[in-house]
């Protein structure tokens, strides 16, 4: 090509596409520098990794296994406690509260995602833990026994004010997702049910919910990869012990919890080697989610335009 | 039989519809609980001494945060420096070249980058800048921030180019102006509003980081003037002393927390302002 003939436009091109290549290079980088900082030395290696629960930087025995479980747990009870809540929520906010009300509440709940997480963790830590540790768990325990889940003295923090407090910062991520979604339900859906005899929350039921389940689903997955890679809230209330224990009251470590309280500590390979094993972890759970709702997201668009173009509602 | 159906439906109706509204209120509950402790616990620490002074040693009461008011307010202008132009040139390849190889390149990394949680930039970072710099610094922190905002900002601003119709650029074309003059002197200039907004709510977003700081920034007691030297910042500092029994340094913390939520307030007021004058 003759450099002297390229013209303004594409010289222009040329300039923002270097940008663009320039951080795709940074994040391949990222990308490598996480997977060659943690290769697994043999097969025996990479199962002990995920079957053993035993993490002890001084002996350099390092298992995962307490880390993952306390990682799954607290995002998926996290989960199923502020879906819920979050549904009831945007469903209230779009189909039911008049219009300065639902601005106000949506308002109210979006506030909450624009508070630090550290902040949030804060208020974890001394407002939510001494209630827990006062009232909730030894509620608990007379109810369901000091065994199994419920095993443990009540310490406050742990694998529950963990999940509580995840629960609470879900909760706006949830609603604002849950809130686009039904407001791109076309109104026809809900009048047919009306115009059927069905009652408002069988309208709200039929024909909000049920033509946006695969979003609704989408957003679940969204809100899990949010609580998966949650970190300084978490870090704050989870009590940072590495032992494995199956109860809710015990003290636990989640992924992102253990990079945060030991990676500046880190000072042999052995360690850092283990601890990126942790991040690769993390990055290919959070990748994971991202793709698995992506794929849905798709699936929800064809779904919505084959609807339109059906319905002809507008 | 019909009337009791009937009845049974309306019933569950009324039910349901309660249920909603209890929902709606457990879900506005947590803010004013944590915007009361705030103010409760963060108001009587803030004194001047808050914002001229440094921590005094653990124990002792009085000392402030001014080293790490000042970190957040330096670390957080570079960031908003050296990530604003490169969100753009983004958003702008990757909403005005979609179908070119490298546009698809960038909006692949974007979206890998928004994925992935903000401790894992951290890592990186650690792993990349400070082990190679031989130790914690302003500029590792700079580096793990902008990481997060450039996704961000590069993502809204994509959204922000896609909405300017296609007449306008077409009218430009048609007066005989390059393409790049249209993107340059038409487009930029015309949702330069819309760009400041979206650049005010990334700043809001990364000033309450912490996690990615932890390890690149880490934390001092000094006031932070180098770039190569490490920092104090607003969250790391709220987390630490979080973790601290002493009774001076949780108040430190809350009104640290205090001011926090205070930026990002404020923050969300200037972008209503600037959002109904531009």
């Amino acid at each position: 090509m003759n450099w002297l003939r390229v013209t303004r436009d594409q010289r222009f091109f040329y300039f923002i596409s270097v940008c663009g290549v320039a951080f795709f290079c940074v994040v391949c980088l990222m990308g490598y520098r996480i997977i060659s900082a943690s290769h697994f030395h043999s097969s025996s290696d990479f199962i002990h990794f995920f079957t053993s629960s035993n993490w002890d930087p001084v002996k350099k025995n390092f298992g995962a296994l307490s880390f993952l479980y306390a990682t799954l747990t607290t995002s998926l009870f996290s989960l199923l406690l502020a879906f819920p809540v979050a549904l009831g929520a945007s469903l209230f906010i779009t189909e039911i509260a008049p219009r300065k009300l639902a601005s106000a509440l949506s308002l109210c709940v979006e506030l909450l995602s624009t508070v630090p997480s550290v902040i949030i963790g804060l208020w974890g830590l001394s407002v939510v833990v001494p209630v827990l540790r006062l009232t909730v768990q030894p509620f608990l325990q007379d109810v369901f026994g000091q065994s199994g889940f419920f095993a443990g003295p009540p310490y406050g923090v742990g694998l529950l004010a963990a999940t509580l407090i995840l629960a609470v910062m879900l909760l706006p991520t949830l609603t604002a997702l849950m809130r686009e979604l039904f407001k791109a339900v076309p109104r026809a859906s809900v009048e047919a049910v009306l115009a059927l005899g069905g009652t408002r929350s069988e309208a709200i039921w039929i024909g909000v919910v049920g033509a946006s389940k695969r979003g609704l689903i989408t957003a679940a997955f969204l809100g899990l990869a949010r609580a998966i890679g949650e970190t300084m809230a978490v870090t704050l209330v989870i009590g940072n012990r590495n032992d494995f224990d199956l109860s809710v009251m015990a003290l636990s470590q989640t992924l992102s919890s253990l990079m945060a309280s030991e990676i500046a500590e880190s000072v042999d390979t052995a360690h850092v080697e283990a601890l990126s094993r942790v991040a690769l972890v993390l990055f290919l759970l959070s990748l994971t989610m991202r793709e698995l709702s992506k794929r849905l997201i798709k699936l929800t668009q064809v779904q919505g335009f084959s609807f339109k173009s059906g319905g002809h509602a507008k | 039989m019909m009337l009791n159906t009937f009845r049974v439906r309306k019933t569950k109706n009324i039910v349901a519809i309660t249920l909603m509204g209890v929902t709606a209120t457990l879900a506005c509950i947590p803010i004013f609980l944590i915007l009361f402790k705030c103010l409760e616990l963060g108001l009587p620490a803030m004194t001047l001494q808050f914002f001229t002074e440094l921590p005094k040693p653990a124990g002792e009461s009085g000392g402030g945060l001014a080293h790490s008011i000042l970190g957040t307010l330096t670390i957080v202008t570079l960031t908003t420096i050296a990530s604003v132009p490169v969100a753009v040139i983004l958003g702008l390849l990757t909403s005005e070249f979609p179908k070119r190889k490298t546009a698809r390149l960038a909006s692949l990394s974007l979206d890998v980058l928004s994925a992935i949680p903000s401790i894992l930039i951290g890592v990186f970072i650690y792993e990349f800048a400070v082990v190679a710099m031989g130790g914690f610094s302003m500029l590792a922190g700079v580096a793990a921030l902008a990481l997060i905002f450039i996704p961000i900002m590069a993502k809204s601003s994509h959204e922000i180019f896609s909405l300017v119709p296609r007449e306008i650029r077409e009218s430009g074309m048609a007066l005989g102006l390059s393409r790049s003059r249209v993107l340059v002197s038409i487009l930029l200039i015309g949702v330069r509003g819309g760009l400041l907004r979206s650049a005010l709510l990334c700043i809001a977003r990364v000033s309450g980081e912490s996690a990615p700081l932890l390890f690149t920034a880490l934390n001092a007691n000094y006031f932070g003037t180098s770039l190569f030297r490490p920092v104090s910042t607003l969250p790391v500092q709220i987390y630490t002393f979080a973790q601290t029994p002493f009774p001076a340094w949780q108040e430190a913390a809350w009104a640290g927390a205090l001011v926090l939520i205070g930026i990002s307030l404020s923050i969300q007021v200037m972008v209503r302002v600037v959002g109904s004058k531009v």
